[in-house]
This record gives C-alpha cells, structure tokens and sequence, in this order.
C-alpha cells in the first residue's frame, strides 16, 4: 500500500523585509527596502501510512507549522513536491479538502457569539454531510469529549477547554481521512489535555485516521504517538519511534523540591545532578528508571514539603538531540 | 451546495443579529440623519441654482436615493466581511478558510449579513418617490427596469472594486481601515460626474467609475443615456468583477500565511 502522505525535497523560503529602528529607518525602508530570505524549510523527505498517529516536534520556529500549512494547502512550497490521498495538496482541489482537517489551537473556527451548534450546521452544508451522518456523528462526538450538554451555549461563554473540544467537532464531522493538528492542547489544564488526548487515540484507533500532529507537551506526544520527527531549522534530525528517541536523549527525570528549612547542597548531591538550588527548594536531575525509588529515599531522609516529579520537556529531548546532531 | 451555505450564512447572521438588536433602532435613527443631511446639503444648493449642468434638484436627489439603495445592498451583503478581511490575512486567519471545500472569495465575502442598515432601503425608497416627484421623468416598465440593471451594476462595480482594494492587504499588512476610506470615495458619488472636468472626469469614468455607479441608472431612467454609455455600464462591471476575481487568485497564491 502506498503511503497516503508523501513529502519530497519539500523546501520554503519566506521573502521578508529588514527594517532599521527609527524615523530615518523606516524612511529609508519606504524606499528601497533590503530583502532577507528565511530558509523555513529545507529539503524535508519523510512518508506516513495510513492509520498512523504521527508527532511532529522542534522548537518554535523550527518548520513544523509551516510543513503543516504546506500539506493542508494553506501555502505554495519554494520547490519539492508532496502528495497527500494522491494530491498536490496547494492545488486545493474540492474532493481533496473534502477529506482532510485542520486544526490550529491558537486560531478559531467558530462563531464567537453563537452556540456551537450553529457552526456546526454551517460545516453541514460545506461538506455536504447527509443529515443522519451529522446527526450521529455529532452526538458521538459530543459525548466523547463530554460536551453534550454544551451545544446550546454561546462559544464566548464556554471555556478554553471546551472551546477546543468544540473546535475538534466542528473539524471531524465531515470524517477526514487526513486530520493535521497544530498545538491542539496549548494552553489547557491537565485534565481537558487528558480527555482530549484519549478522544484522539480513540478516534485514530477507530476510524483510522491518519493524524499528524504538533505539540510542545511531551505528554501529549509520549500518550499518542509511537512514531515522531524532529524537525529543527527546517531539517528533519530524527524520524522514527518515540521509544528509541526517549531512551536515548531523556535520560532523566527532574524532581522539583520544596523543603520545609533551608537545607545544604551537599545533601542534596548524594542524590543526583542538582539542575537548580534555592536553599529551600531544588530541583534534581535523576535518571529516568529510578526517579520514585530517589524520590521515596529523598522523602526519607530530607524535610521535605512538596515533591514533583516532572519530565523534561519535550525541548528539553529535542536540545539535547540537537546538541548531538550539531557537533 | 452553495445555495445551501449561503443559507446557513444567512440563518446565521441573522440569528446574530437578533442578539444585537438593539443596534438596530440606532442605525434607523444615524441613517435618517444622513437622510436629512444630505437633502439640506443639495436643498442648499438648489437654492442659489435652478440645475447642476442640467440636473434639476429631483434628479440630483435620485442620485442620493440610489446610492442609499446601493449602500443598503452593500452593507446588508459585503459590509463586515471586507472590513475585517484585512485583519484575517495579517491574523492568518483566511489559513482556516483556505483549508475548506470551500471558495474562499465566496466565503470570505460573504459569510456575514450586517441587518443594520436594512432601513437604508426604506428611506432610500421614501427619498426616492419624494425626489422622482420633483422631476419630469415618465416612468415606463423599460426605463424602470434598465435602472434597475444600472443600479445593480453599480452595486456590483462597488464590490468588485472593495474587493480589490481589501485584497491588497496580502502586500500591505496595515490597512484596517481601508474601508473608511472606501466609504468616503463612494460618497463623491451622490453627486452628477459632469460637476468635473478634464483628468478626474475621466478617473470617474473608468478606474473609480462613481459616474457609472451612481449617474447612469438616474440618466437611464431619464431617457437620457446614449445605448453605447449603457453597453459600456455593462462591459465595465464585468471588467471590473474579473479583474477583483483575478486579483484575489494571484493574492492568494503569493499568500504566506502568518506564524502562530
């Protein structure tokens, strides 16, 4: 079976203009303005099959969203080529949108003033969905996300969370076969982070939906995909299971302390690398398999107030696997 | 399937609107106001003049009524859409309407109904029986329908040239309030062209066609257009209309979307 997205020599180059501060600068810049080209991405090859939950991480401004917008069609690339369901995806063609989906979690899609509900019956019309197909989809999705009861409400009154499970809907009711998501959990609290990532494994899981995905929470990206890329500068530095990425750049745990005295460094040592120390609070670096043996032992012998064990973020993997890649 | 949006557009907006109905007796009063500045500001000048090269006072005010109709048309249909289109492509925002099944021009010009200013059409009609009194005019069924025509190709003229306007901010980020100035070009247009001369005579006449906008559906209903000013009213709103529609494909093209 041929891959349903395939990306070849895929390269964007922003043209943008220099700027001097100030009335001469801008005066100047008026005139004849001084170019300066962004190589965003560089020759990018990668292929997913369909079905498969794909996470796409780098830093910001490392290529991802602008390799996401190249394959939803939103932008033309520079050179290269890619095909999605067998498209060119800027060619925007109706029987090519009509299978795929976008979402963004900075940008909404819905009527601010209006219940959701509206909204949804205006992707209705755009996608042409048959009338039970929407009615059941509809409520299928609204009880996953657990919003049944939130159809009526005026999206400005609903909250961050639900916002976003309304914007997932209203993206999924046409049944995409390609569904891209851009940063869908930012800013949420951990639970509606939670609900929305076991919605997303469900619905790949059931429908086969091919999802690509972006995201800075490791959490997200560990409870859903098996596979990522790593993009930085515009460079594709590693594609492959996520295990292997993990084991092999995030060793570590941090524990985040807090103590009831202040208490010495030296003490602290014992247990592992101190990343930071405020005499009251510390925050270790620990090796990942042992972090609840350490930080049972650390309760043990230490006052401690409050214990967290944190991961180290997903930046914090992609640093280091940067730090191997450049040198 | 485009009927069908249009009407979900429309339930929609006016769903909407019925929220902010308030807004509404507003709008009725500031557009009555408008009414009464406009007839004082030509009563005013039909004061020391009997005509304005050849137009009498009630053709000048047929000229006033059928900008109100034409306003009425655009701001019920195209008013918030292309006065927010700026602010979308420099948000980055037209990227959710580009990923649909969707026209984006369509979409975009489209997709709110402003109810506001449906009143326009009432005054403007009440203005309209009031200054058609005061002519001479007679009215048949082909004289009436070919002002209709005229009307609506002044409308559509008015659109396509926003439009064009409006797509500019995929070059020039900042200018929001385009629109403004827009309306204040438009109004120009409630007077007779023939009050210009020489190169803004011209400039009325093809690239900011006031004079085709306004004037030749109040000329048509007088008997008084040539049949060669009537097939140039024609071809020029269909130039105009593609030349928006050509614009925003090339826009769109060059689109670079902006980070988030």
């Amino acid at each position: 079976m041929p891959p349903i997205i395939s990306v070849n020599n895929l390269s964007k180059i922003y043209t943008s203009y220099k700027k001097q501060a100030g009335i001469r600068g801008s005066l100047r810049h008026l005139f004849r303005g001084e170019k300066i080209a962004t190589q965003a991405v560089q020759n990018i090859n990668f292929s997913i099959d369909e079905g498969e939950l794909v996470g796409f991480l780098g830093p910001n401004g490392a290529g991802k969203t602008t390799t996401l917008k190249m394959l939803s069609g939103i932008i033309h690339p520079t050179n290269g080529e890619a095909k999605v369901l067998g498209f060119t995806p800027w060619e925007r063609k109706t029987s090519y949108l009509k299978q795929i989906s976008l979402v963004m979690g900075q940008k909404a899609q819905l009527w601010w003033d209006l219940p959701g509900r509206e909204s949804f019956l205006l992707t209705r019309a755009i996608y042409e969905i048959p009338d039970n197909e929407f009615n059941a989809r509809l409520k299928k999705l609204s009880t996953l996300l657990k919003i049944t009861k939130l159809l009526d409400v005026p999206v400005r009154q609903l909250s961050l969370g639900e916002r976003m499970k309304m914007e997932l809907i209203n993206a999924l009711l046409h049944n995409p076969r390609v569904l891209f998501l851009d940063e869908p959990t930012i800013g949420l609290d951990v639970v509606a982070q939670k609900i929305i990532r076991d919605f997303l494994k469900e619905f790949n899981h059931v429908l086969k939906t091919t999802i690509l995905l972006t995201s800075h929470y490791m959490e997200d990206v560990e409870a859903l995909c098996r596979r990522v890329i790593v993009i930085n500068q515009g460079v594709i530095i590693y594609d492959g299971l996520l295990e292997t990425l993990v084991k092999k750049y995030a060793r570590y745990k941090i524990l985040k302390l807090t103590f009831l005295k202040e208490i010495k460094k030296a003490d602290l040592k014992l247990f592992g690398k101190v990343v930071h120390f405020g005499g009251i609070s510390a925050e270790l670096q620990v090796s990942r398999g042992k972090s609840t043996d350490i930080a049972a032992e650390i309760l043990k012998k230490l006052p401690v107030d409050d214990i967290l064990i944190d991961e180290v973020g997903v930046n914090e993997v992609v640093r280091s696997l940067f730090s191997v890649s450049n040198s | 399937m485009y009927a069908q949006v249009y009407l979900q557009f429309f339930k929609t907006s006016l769903s909407r609107a019925i929220i902010f109905r308030r807004n509404f007796w507003i709008h009725t009063f500031t557009s009555m106001m408008w009414v009464v500045y406009y007839v004082f500001s030509i009563e005013i000048i039909f004061r020391y003049t009997d005509s304005i090269r050849g137009w009498g006072k009630g053709e000048v005010l047929l000229i006033v009524a059928t900008l109100f109709f034409i306003d009425g048309l655009r701001i019920l249909l195209f008013h918030d859409n292309l006065r927010d289109l700026p602010s979308q492509i420099t948000e980055g925002n037209l990227d959710l309407f580009l990923i649909k099944p969707l026209d984006a021009q369509f979409w975009l010009s489209l997709r709110r109904l402003n109810f506001t200013e449906v009143n326009l059409f009432l005054i403007g009609g009440l203005l309209w029986w009031y200054a058609f009194s005061l002519t001479a005019i007679q009215l048949t069924i082909i004289n009436f329908f070919i002002y209709t025509i005229l009307t609506l190709c002044g409308f559509l003229i008015t659109y396509a040239l926003w439009s064009m306007l409006v797509t500019c901010a995929f070059w020039f980020p900042r200018i929001d309030n385009i629109t403004e100035l827009f309306n204040r070009i438009l109004e120009i247009s409630k007077y007779p062209t023939s009050i210009f001369k020489g190169a803004i005579r011209i400039i009325v006449y093809t690239v900011i066609p006031l004079g085709v906008i306004t004037n030749f559906p109040v000329q048509a209903l007088a008997g008084s257009l040539t049949a060669v000013n009537m097939f140039y009213g024609l071809c020029l709103t269909a130039i105009f209309l593609l030349g928006a529609r050509a614009f925003w494909l090339v826009a769109v093209k060059n689109y670079t979307s902006a980070s988030s």
